[in-house]
C-alpha cells in the first residue's frame, strides 16, 4: 500500500557518535550550506538573546558607563557568532546511494537520511535577501506527520540548489528553476489576480489588517492624522449617519486596497504546469516561491467558493498532498481562480486522473429541513433571551432568514458521487467546498444517523482522509441512507 | 452478515469507571458552585435558577450516562472481520456505522486500563494513516486473536498489491 511506505519514509538514525564521524570521514564530498548562513543563524540566535542584552544594557550602564557596555555588547556577540560558526559547520550533507544524509549538532548528534523516492516535495524559495546575494533556500519534504517544520531545509547557491533538486527529482538538464518557464503552463493574469483580490474576502482580510494595525496605534493613530472620529456636542441622527457613512466608506477603501495589494504580492506571476511526472507551481513578488512534487503524490483536490465566488461561479483550487501547504499562512494552492470552464481544463491538463465524470447525487427534497430546523431553534431561543432583556432585543428575529438561507445553500450545495477511483464531495453553506479524492487515499468511511434521521431515511456520510492534518474527516449531512450503503460496500 | 459482540463484563466495567468519574466531577463542581459562586452572586436571580438548572441537568445527563448507557451502549456495539474490511457498528443517540478497509490500517494496539484489567478485558485500537478506532471490551484473549487475524491479513493484502 503506497500510504504505508509513506508513513514509514524517513529514519532518524542514532548511532554510536563514534560511528558517525567515522562514516562521515569516509566521505570526502561533504558540503555545508553556503557561509551566509552563519548570518541567518546569528541572527535567529541574536533573538533569543535579545532581552538580556536589553536588560544588561538598561540597568548596567548607569553603573559601568557605555565603554564597559559596548565591551560586554561586543564579548555576548562574539560569542553568539562563534557559536553560529560552530553550528553552520557541524551542519554538513552529502549524497550516497540515491539517498541525502544530513547531520547536525556539536554535542547531540543527529543524522537524518531522506530517500529520494521518498520525496514527496520540493520546495526553492527567493525572499529578498537571497535574490540579492544569489542564493535561493531549498527544501525538502517526505509524507511524515511527525514534524511541524520542513524535513530538511538548506541555504545554497542559487546554481546548487538546482542542481540538488535535479538530482533529487531525477532530471538530468533542467534549468528552468526560478528561470522563465518553457513548458506549457496555465498562468495568472492581473485582471484574474484582481477578481481574485476582490472576491476572496477582501474586506474581512483588510478590515483584520486594519484592526491590528489600530491596536497597536491606538490613540497616536488618530492624533497624528489629525482625525477626529466624532465632534463632541451635536448628536444628532444626520450627522451620525453621515459619519458613519464616511468610516464604513473608508475602512472600504482601504481594506480593498490592503487585500489587493497583498495578493498581488503574494501570487505576483503565478504559473503551473507539469513536467514528467512532477508537478510545478511557482509564484511571488518579494518571496519566491518554487515547487515541484510528484503527481501520482497527490491525494485529493479541494475546489473552495465563498459567499461572493458562489454568486460568481469562480473557485479557488487547492491541492491535497502532504508536504505542501503545511507552512504558516499558506494554503496548498493549485490555482487561486478559475471558473469552471478553466477548473475542467486545468484538471483535464494537470490532473486528468480526477476528472470525475459520473453523476453527482444529491440529497433528497425532505432533507431540506434536517439543515434548517436545528438552526431555527437556535435562533428563536437567542431571539428571546435578546428581546427579554435589551429594549431593541426584538430586532435579532432578523436573524431567521440568515438561517433559512444559510440552510437552504447547505442543502443546495451537498452533493457526493462515486466512480471507480475516485469520490468526490461537496457540502458547507457560506464557504463551499468540493473535494475530488482518490479512492486509495480514503482511510475509513463510516455513516451516522440520529433517531429522526432515521426516520427520514437520511445519514451523514464521514470520510476520512490521508492528509496534512491528522484526524481529517469530512462529513456530508444527510444524504439518502440507502446510497450510503451503497457507497460503503463499494470502498475497499 | 454476522456480527460479534463485545463482552457482556463492559457493562460494570464501564459502569465502574463511569462512577468515578462521577464523584470526582462533583467533587470538584459542588464546592466551586455552592460554597464559592452561591454565596456571592447567589442573590442575583438568573444566576441562582440557572445555577440550579445547570446542576439538575448535569445530575441527570451524569446518572443517565453512569448508569443506563452502559447497558444500551453494550447492546448496540458489533462488530465484524471480513476478508477485504472492518465493520463497526455502534451509538446510542448517534448511531454509527465504520468500514474500514483492511489494506488501510497501519497498526493495531491493544489496551488495558486497571478496571479493564480486573475484569479481565482490552480493548483494541485499529489505527489507519488518518484516523483510530476502537472496539471496546474484548477479552485479551479475544483481543490477540484478532490482532494476529489482522497481521496475516494486512501481510497478505500487501502481497496482493
Amino acid at each position: 500500500m503506497n500510504n504505508k511506505e509513506e508513513l514509514k519514509n524517513h529514519q532518524n538514525i542514532s548511532r554510536n557518535s563514534q560511528d558517525i564521524i567515522e562514516e562521515v570521514d569516509e566521505f570526502d564530498e561533504v558540503e555545508r550550506n553556503h557561509a551566509c548562513k552563519i548570518l541567518y543563524l546569528f541572527l535567529r540566535k541574536l533573538m533569543s538573546w535579545i532581552f538580556l542584552i536589553i536588560i544588561v544594557i538598561k540597568n548596567m550602564h548607569s553603573d559601568f558607563g557605555f565603554s564597559a557596555i559596548f565591551f560586554a555588547l561586543f564579548i555576548i556577540l562574539s560569542f553568539v557568532m562563534f557559536f553560529s560558526m560552530i553550528d553552520w559547520y557541524n551542519q554538513i550533507f552529502y549524497f550516497k546511494d540515491e539517498a541525502i544524509y544530513y547531520k547536525s549538532g556539536l554535542m547531540n548528534i543527529k543524522i537524518r537520511e531522506i530517500q529520494f523516492k521518498k520525496v514527496n516535495t520540493v520546495d526553492l524559495s527567493q525572499g529578498i535577501l537571497e535574490k540579492a546575494f544569489g542564493l535561493a533556500k531549498i527544501k525538502i519534504d517526505t509524507a511524515s506527520l511527525s514534524k511541524d517544520e520542513s524535513e530538511l531545509s538548506l541555504l545554497l547557491n542559487k546554481e546548487k540548489a538546482i542542481e540538488i533538486r535535479n538530482l533529487i527529482l531525477n532530471r538530468k538538464d533542467d534549468e528552468t528553476v526560478l528561470e522563465e518557464v518553457s513548458y506549457d503552463c496555465y498562468t495568472l493574469n492581473s485582471s484574474q489576480l484582481m477578481l481574485y483580490a476582490l472576491t476572496s474576502n477582501a474586506i474581512a482580510k483588510g478590515i483584520g489588517i486594519i484592526f491590528v494595525a489600530y491596536t497597536f496605534l491606538d490613540d497616536y493613530f488618530l492624533d497624528i492624522f489629525d482625525i477626529k472620529l466624532f465632534d463632541k456636542g451635536h448628536f444628532t441622527i444626520q450627522y451620525l449617519l453621515t459619519k458613519a457613512i464616511w468610516i464604513i466608506g473608508a475602512i472600504l477603501v482601504i481594506s480593498i486596497t490592503l487585500s489587493v495589494l497583498q495578493s498581488f504580492i503574494r501570487y505576483y506571476n503565478f504559473k503551473v504546469y507539469v513536467d514528467k511526472d512532477k508537478l510545478n507551481i511557482r509564484y511571488g513578488l518579494l518571496n519566491e516561491k518554487h515547487y515541484s512534487f510528484a503527481r501520482n503524490k497527490i491525494k485529493g483536490i479541494h475546489s473552495k467558493q465563498n459567499l461572493i465566488m458562489q454568486l460568481f461561479h469562480i473557485k479557488t483550487l487547492e491541492i491535497e498532498s502532504i508536504g505542501y501547504g503545511d507552512e504558516k499562512g499558506e494554503s496548498a494552492i493549485l490555482f487561486p481562480i478559475c471558473n469552471v470552464d478553466l477548473e475542467r481544463k486545468i484538471i483535464n491538463d494537470i490532473l486528468p486522473e480526477f476528472n470525475f465524470g459520473g453523476c453527482m447525487q444529491v440529497p433528497p427534497k425532505r432533507a431540506l429541513i434536517r439543515f434548517i430546523w436545528k438552526k431555527l431553534v437556535f435562533i428563536a431561543i437567542l431571539a428571546g433571551i435578546f428581546t427579554y432583556y435589551f429594549s431593541f432585543g426584538f430586532l435579532s428575529v432578523l436573524l431567521f432568514p440568515f438561517a433559512l438561507i444559510l440552510g437552504y445553500m447547505q442543502f443546495k450545495n451537498t452533493a457526493v458521487g462515486m466512480e471507480k477511483d475516485l469520490l468526490v464531495m461537496s457540502y458547507n453553506g457560506f464557504y463551499k467546498v468540493g473535494t475530488v479524492v482518490k479512492k486509495s487515499a480514503v482511510q475509513s468511511i463510516g455513516k451516522s444517523y440520529t433517531y429522526f434521521q432515521k426516520k427520514r431515511k437520511l445519514a451523514n456520510c464521514n470520510v476520512s482522509i490521508f492528509s496534512n492534518q491528522k484526524y481529517k474527516s469530512i462529513q456530508v449531512e444527510n444524504l439518502e441512507d440507502q446510497m450510503i450503503d451503497d457507497y460503503l460496500k463499494k470502498v475497499r | 452478515m454476522e456480527y460479534s459482540r463485545i463482552q457482556k463484563n463492559a457493562v460494570k466495567a464501564w459502569m465502574i469507571g463511569r462512577t468515578i468519574s462521577l464523584v470526582i466531577f462533583f467533587a470538584i463542581y459542588y464546592p466551586v458552585v455552592y460554597k464559592l459562586i452561591m454565596p456571592n452572586f447567589g442573590s442575583i436571580f438568573e444566576v441562582k435558577y440557572g445555577l440550579n438548572g445547570l446542576t439538575i441537568l448535569l445530575a441527570f445527563c451524569f446518572l443517565m450516562n453512569t448508569f443506563i448507557m452502559p447497558v444500551i451502549q453494550y447492546k448496540e456495539w458489533k462488530y465484524s472481520i471480513q476478508e477485504d474490511r472492518i465493520e463497526l457498528i455502534h451509538g446510542v443517540l448517534v448511531r454509527n456505522k465504520v468500514i474500514i478497509p483492511i489494506s488501510r490500517i497501519q497498526y493495531i494496539e491493544i489496551e488495558q486500563g486497571p478496571i479493564y484489567q480486573s475484569f479481565h478485558l482490552a480493548s483494541l485500537n485499529i489505527n489507519t494513516a488518518s484516523d483510530v478506532h476502537e472496539i471496546p471490551a474484548l477479552t485479551l484473549e479475544e483481543a490477540n486473536e484478532i490482532s494476529q487475524r489482522l497481521k496475516a491479513m494486512i501481510e497478505m493484502s500487501e502481497d496482493i498489491e
